[in-house]
């Protein structure tokens, strides 16, 4: 199985388990969904789903070990005197921040092992070739499982949160697999927190008609996004992307740049849709992932548009802890005295924010490009930081009306030229590739491409360009509609059954005539499956 | 109660009538028999509809290892043998059940010869072979994007697209008119001639392979056709690991296996003038060897009668000799490569 938005998903494995679950009473619910994500993971990696069942087995134990330390501090501080009382609590306290640490350590350690040690091995080839000539490192072929990053980061998740006392320690391990397995967020996500979706699984979804309705419309939706343009962008993407120097054209950089973004929407964001939409059929609820993204004013914003999970996850296990850390506190002190309140804080945010896009970059895959691809957005916000004290003086004194639709138009113009550009870097075959295109974007300016119709030679042609505009632009609607607060499901499910009927005909229809599958088409594989 | 009975009526209802569209659309967009091979997007599909109805005794089926290592014109000069090569470059195996089918809309193939190699074809995906199987239901997810076909010639506006077009349109058209098969003259040496080492393990084959496999056997024992395995001639893609599953294939499904690996010095292929790319494919001069074995192996071990007479059969065949070796007389003048 190679991704959500797949015939193979949906009708090999899907509707024969939602079958299966919506017709096993009570209880027996959790044993069938535990059994379909043991079958999901093992169809998809195999005798890899051993790593999921260790991660889960240590998380497990320290969690549960965590939480002793907790009721034994709890007795010892019931019956302790006053005086006592500090002494009990960071004893304990430390107890149980080695207990974490260990686990952490494993769990980390398995996906810097499973996932970093190729690019660890380029990286001391490349030192010792400059040391001693010759010197040749092969990185070993390490087959690493489907969605590791986004387990693992649940998996952490749950273990600081029992730390922080946030979340209940859990005592059945079932319980605890249950949420790091769950199948529909296997491969991308969203990156969920144990609370409540945990409960939610073990007790059972309840499953409605609404929800079925519901959910199959999402299904659709995303794959709608996936078949109809994602896929579709791909050949001519291959492309560009593989033969840019002999290509040498700065006009087909910036379409494909662009085409790039647009695609790695579709299909992150319609997979998310599929997973979201499965979930949604079993009554069960799964945080979103992506909200609007290219209506985002500004870089920051933009992040807690896209892939919101995972920002969040930056945000509350790396970047506040740093923040409200001892050393960056005092830091922050010492800056605002110096640099005054504005730029003071900034100073150490900019240490906290550099780690959390150096750790962003190096999540989404290793190499040089992806670290890259971190520092760039870290230097956009930090920038944006920087900026803004001195733009509102500026704008204020050009009355520029800053809450005007000009501004804003403006503000997401910008913004969304700046995100696009980062994914140029992103999708490049390694970081001097994206170094060379993007020096293109400004150098080799010919609209040749354009103006003799080669455009359309590789692989798309005017035909699908057409399609995907159309469907592009379908897209842009129903986001509209969703900002401003339509529903837009609920909206077709008011309509009378006969309209309804026929709008979910003439979708299907449309699919199946104008998708880009089959044989003349390549499919693009899951993009974030193998981050 | 009552609001149930409604769901499953609407739910019923939606299903019927995208059904029926399907099935509608799946008529309308049905490839059919033309005198223009430029109206058919796929090759093979070309292909078939352009072949005289009734005028094959075979089917050759395969990736580009039978489309460039099987000559129709050899089988029929050879033996008189009527056929027809469907292969195509990278052609899954989950393809083959559509081609045959629709060949077998107009053809009465008293065989059907099926080259292994796109057994191991890594690449296979399983949502191809998913939607090939639901095509077998609803035809249009196989043809749907045929509704390009009017406006493909049209919408080629610039020299560029032309060019390119014209390019891929020069040599569909010249391989159909050799009854499928592509004619190379092209010469590079291959280098390793000790290929067939025996080992111990077969290939491994992906299940999706697998599947169209059994789809295609239990096709043509449907339809019954007997079902012929073939392996072409080559170095680099043909070892002794594949042979042996192929060989625990054949046995299971008890088919005959045909493995001309195993006879390249029965066949006299010399490795350094018979391949066009190193090994991986044969050149006009391999595939006559190929051929001239494969056309005394079919009259040995099956009744094929000899169409040599027939003019019915005899116009198209001769048309295809006749352009086959205008080709090989141009290329001896130099004129083509």
């Amino acid at each position: 199985m190679e991704s959500y938005c797949s015939l193979v998903y949906v009708l090999l494995f899907l509707v024969p388990f939602l079958l299966l679950y919506r017709f096993v009473p009570g209880q027996g619910k959790r044993y069938v969904l535990l059994a379909g994500n043991l079958i999901f993971f093992w169809w998809i990696s195999g005798i890899r789903v051993l790593y999921i069942v260790g991660t889960a087995v240590v998380i497990y134990l320290a969690g549960f070990g965590i939480g002793m330390l907790q009721e034994k501090r709890n007795a010892a501080l019931s019956t302790a005197e006053k005086a006592d009382r500090k002494t009990i609590m960071e004893a304990s306290r430390k107890k149980q921040k080695g207990l974490m640490l260990v686990a952490l350590v494993f769990v980390l350690g398995l996906l810097l092992v499973l996932k970093y040690t190729g690019f660890a091995v380029e990286i001391l080839d490349a030192v010792l070739e400059k040391l001693v000539p010759g010197t040749f490192l092969t990185p070993p072929t390490i087959l690493v499982p489907i969605g590791l990053s986004f387990y693992t980061l649940e998996a952490i998740a749950y273990l600081v949160d029992v730390y922080r006392e946030t979340v209940k320690p859990e005592t059945n391990f079932l319980r605890l697999f249950l949420f790091l397995s769950f199948f529909p967020k296997l491969m991308e996500g969203p990156i969920s927190r144990y609370e409540p979706l945990a409960r939610n699984l073990w007790d059972g979804g309840q499953m409605t008609r609404e929800g079925a309705i519901r959910g199959s419309m999402r299904i659709f939706y995303g794959l709608f996004k996936k078949v109809m343009i994602a896929d579709r962008l791909n050949p001519l993407l291959d492309q560009v992307f593989l033969h840019y120097m002999e290509y040498n054209n700065g006009v087909m950089n910036w379409i494909a740049t662009l085409f790039y973004m647009i695609q790695l929407y579709c299909e992150f964001s319609g997979n998310l849709d599929v997973v979201i939409g499965s979930a949604e059929i079993m009554g069960i609820t799964l945080t979103e992932n992506f909200k609007q993204p290219f209506f985002s004013k500004s870089i920051s914003e933009f992040w807690t548009r896209w892939h919101i999970s995972l920002g969040t996850w930056f945000k509350d296990y790396i970047f506040y802890p740093m923040s409200l850390s001892k050393p960056l506190k005092n830091l922050t002190k010492s800056a605002r005295k110096k640099l005054g309140n504005h730029y003071g804080p900034l100073v150490a945010g900019a240490i906290a924010l550099f780690t959390v896009w150096f750790c962003n970059g190096l999540w989404h895959g290793a190499g040089w490009r992806y670290i890259f691809f971190g520092m760039y957005h870290f230097v956009l916000i930090l920038c944006g930081n920087l900026i803004e004290y001195p733009a509102r003086i500026v704008t204020d004194k050009l009355h520029i009306n800053r809450q005007g639709k000009p501004y804003k138009a403006f503000q997401i113009i910008r913004t969304f030229i700046l995100v696009v550009v980062g994914e140029l870097f992103f999708r490049a075959h390694g970081l001097s590739a994206g170094i060379a295109m993007f020096k293109q974007l400004f150098t080799s300016i010919s609209f040749d491409w354009i103006t003799t119709g080669s455009i359309f030679t590789l692989g798309m042609d005017r035909m699908d360009f057409v399609i995907a505009a159309i469907a592009v632009l379908l897209i842009l609607v129903v986001d509209i509609l969703k900002e401003r607060g339509v529903d837009v499901r609920g909206k077709i499910m008011e309509t009378p059954a006969p309209v309804r009927i026929a709008i979910c005909t003439a979708a299907v229809l449309v699919l199946v005539m104008f998708g880009a599958y089959g044989l003349n088409y390549q499919p693009v594989m899951p993009i974030y499956a193998n981050f | 109660m009552k609001k149930n009975i409604r769901y499953v009526v609407y739910v019923v209802s939606f299903l019927l009538i995208l059904s029926v569209c399907l099935l509608a659309l799946g008529e309308i967009f049905r490839p059919r028999v033309t005198s223009d091979p430029s109206m058919i997007r796929d090759e093979v599909d070309a292909r078939i509809l352009t072949t005289p109805e009734n005028t094959t005794d075979i089917l050759l089926m395969g990736n580009s290892e039978m489309l460039a290592h099987v000559s129709p014109v050899t089988l029929w000069e050879e033996e008189g043998i009527a056929s027809l090569n469907l292969g195509s470059v990278g052609q899954f195996f989950y393809l083959v059940k559509g081609y045959l089918k629709l060949a077998m809309e107009t053809q009465s193939p008293r065989l059907v010869i099926l080259d292994m190699d796109a057994l191991f074809l890594w690449e296979v995906r399983g949502e191809n072979y998913m939607i090939h199987r639901v095509a077998d239901f609803f035809p249009i997810l196989r043809n749907h994007d045929r509704w390009k076909e009017p406006y493909r010639d049209k919408l080629l506006l610039t020299d560029a697209e032309k060019k390119k077009a014209g390019k891929d349109k020069d040599r569909i058209e010249k391989t159909r008119k050799l009854k499928g098969y592509y004619y190379s003259t092209e010469n590079c040496p291959a280098a390793d001639f000790d290929y067939m080492q025996p080992v111990s393990d077969g290939e491994p084959v992906i299940s999706w392979n697998r599947l169209a496999f059994q789809d295609i056997v239990a096709f043509c024992k449907k339809k019954n056709v007997p079902l012929l395995l073939v392996s072409t001639p080559s170095i680099k893609n043909w070892n002794d690991a594949k042979h042996e599953t192929v060989q625990i294939l054949a046995d299971e499904n008890n088919l005959p296996y045909l493995d001309l690996n195993l006879y390249v010095d029965e066949l006299q292929i010399n490795w350094e003038t018979d391949s066009r790319d190193g090994g991986d494919h044969l050149n006009d001069k391999g595939t006559q060897k190929v051929s001239r074995f494969l056309a005394g192996y079919l009259k040995e071990h099956y009744d094929l009668p000899d169409r040599r007479g027939d003019k019915h059969y005899a116009e198209t065949y001769e048309e295809a000799a006749a352009y086959y070796h205008e080709l090989v007389g141009q290329k001896a003048a130099g004129v083509t490569g």
